[in-house]
């Protein structure tokens, strides 16, 4: 049998948060970010959409607040990207990405080991 | 074809590409007695209730365009014969898709029952045998170790189809969840 499974990703680390919001910034799918380094905070812009990124403390998860439809949809890809970063980021020694793509809504990565 | 029959799913992958040749829908059945020991997915062994689907249904559900096949992981397969024989036969005629199914039995045993023969008949590719986590599989070949078997029980494919392009596949989805399969895994 192959191997399953299946993890769910919560916004815990900010510097994926921030890796996943320049991504999105790149790719033109927000405006701009910008973030309060006292506050926990990040305030991001979607053509005039205001959405806000933050947690109560450190040790806590972000959450997304805003107009429900764009908090939404920035959460959910900022979640996918957020994945993407930390998954490339944390790849054990002994596997490499032999290929990526990104097809139908899904990044795949394939791993060689 | 038989309306009644309902099968135990553990989980689908509709779009893989590393769990057989091009993209296939994976259908991961739920119970096993094997007891491989280093099994990939321990989850799947209990005979309980997980979501019981109609075959039909699992591609009404689960079926997405342009798939080139279905595979049918676990769990093992054959402790769902008549689910299992319906669902290949609804990939085949219904969908016009190739098969490959998994088991940790070994054909022989299997090829003494009537309906597993039917089963067969349906299959392009069974793979054979228990996991045994000292003859781990090195190479891409699509199966977890050396031992375990591949038999070309259609003219369909032949062994450099199973030959993935990767060890490892991670699909990360339009809301962040991250499905991992594959034939190893990262810890
Ligand atoms: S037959 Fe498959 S699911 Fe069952 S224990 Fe062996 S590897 Fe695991």
């Amino acid at each position: 049998m192959s191997f399953y499974c299946v993890i769910k990703t919560e916004l815990s680390k900010k510097k994926y948060v921030i890796a996943a919001l320049a991504e999105m910034q790149r790719k033109g799918e927000i405006t701009s970010y910008v973030v309060n380094k006292k506050k926990e905070k990040i305030e991001v812009d979607r053509g005039g959409e205001i959405v806000t990124v933050s947690r109560a403390n450190e040790n806590s998860n972000f959450e997304i607040g805003g107009i429900s439809r764009p908090a939404r949809e920035i959460s959910d890809r900022m979640k996918q990207l957020y994945a993407y970063e930390s998954i490339k980021d944390n790849l054990p020694l002994d596997f490499e990405i032999a290929k990526e793509t990104e097809e139908a809504g899904e990044i795949v990565i394939m791993l060689k080991g | 074809m038989n309306h009644d029959v309902i099968i135990n799913v553990h989980s689908v992958i509709p779009v893989s590409r590393i769990n057989g040749p091009g993209k296939r829908m994976v259908v991961f059945f739920q119970g096993c007695r094997n007891k491989c020991a280093g099994c990939f997915n321990p989850e799947t062994h209990p005979f309980i209730r997980i979501a019981e689907y109609h075959p039909g249904t699992i591609f009404t559900k689960f079926y997405r365009p342009g798939i080139e096949g279905l595979t049918v992981s676990g769990g093992d397969p054959f402790y769902q014969r008549r689910g299992l024989l319906q669902l290949l036969r609804s990939a085949r005629e219904d969908y016009g898709l190739s098969t490959v199914v998994y088991t940790g039995f070994e054909y022989e045993m299997l090829a003494a029952s009537t309906i597993c023969r039917t089963i067969f008949s349906y299959t392009d590719v069974l793979i054979d045998g228990r996991f045994d986590e000292t003859k781990i599989e090195p190479t891409m070949l699509a199966r977890g170790s050396t031992n375990q078997r591949l038999h070309f029980l259609s003219n369909r494919y032949t062994e450099k189809d199973l030959v993935m392009p990767g060890k490892i596949e991670l699909i990360v989805g339009p809301e962040g969840t991250i499905t991992q399969t594959g034939f190893s895994k990262v810890a």
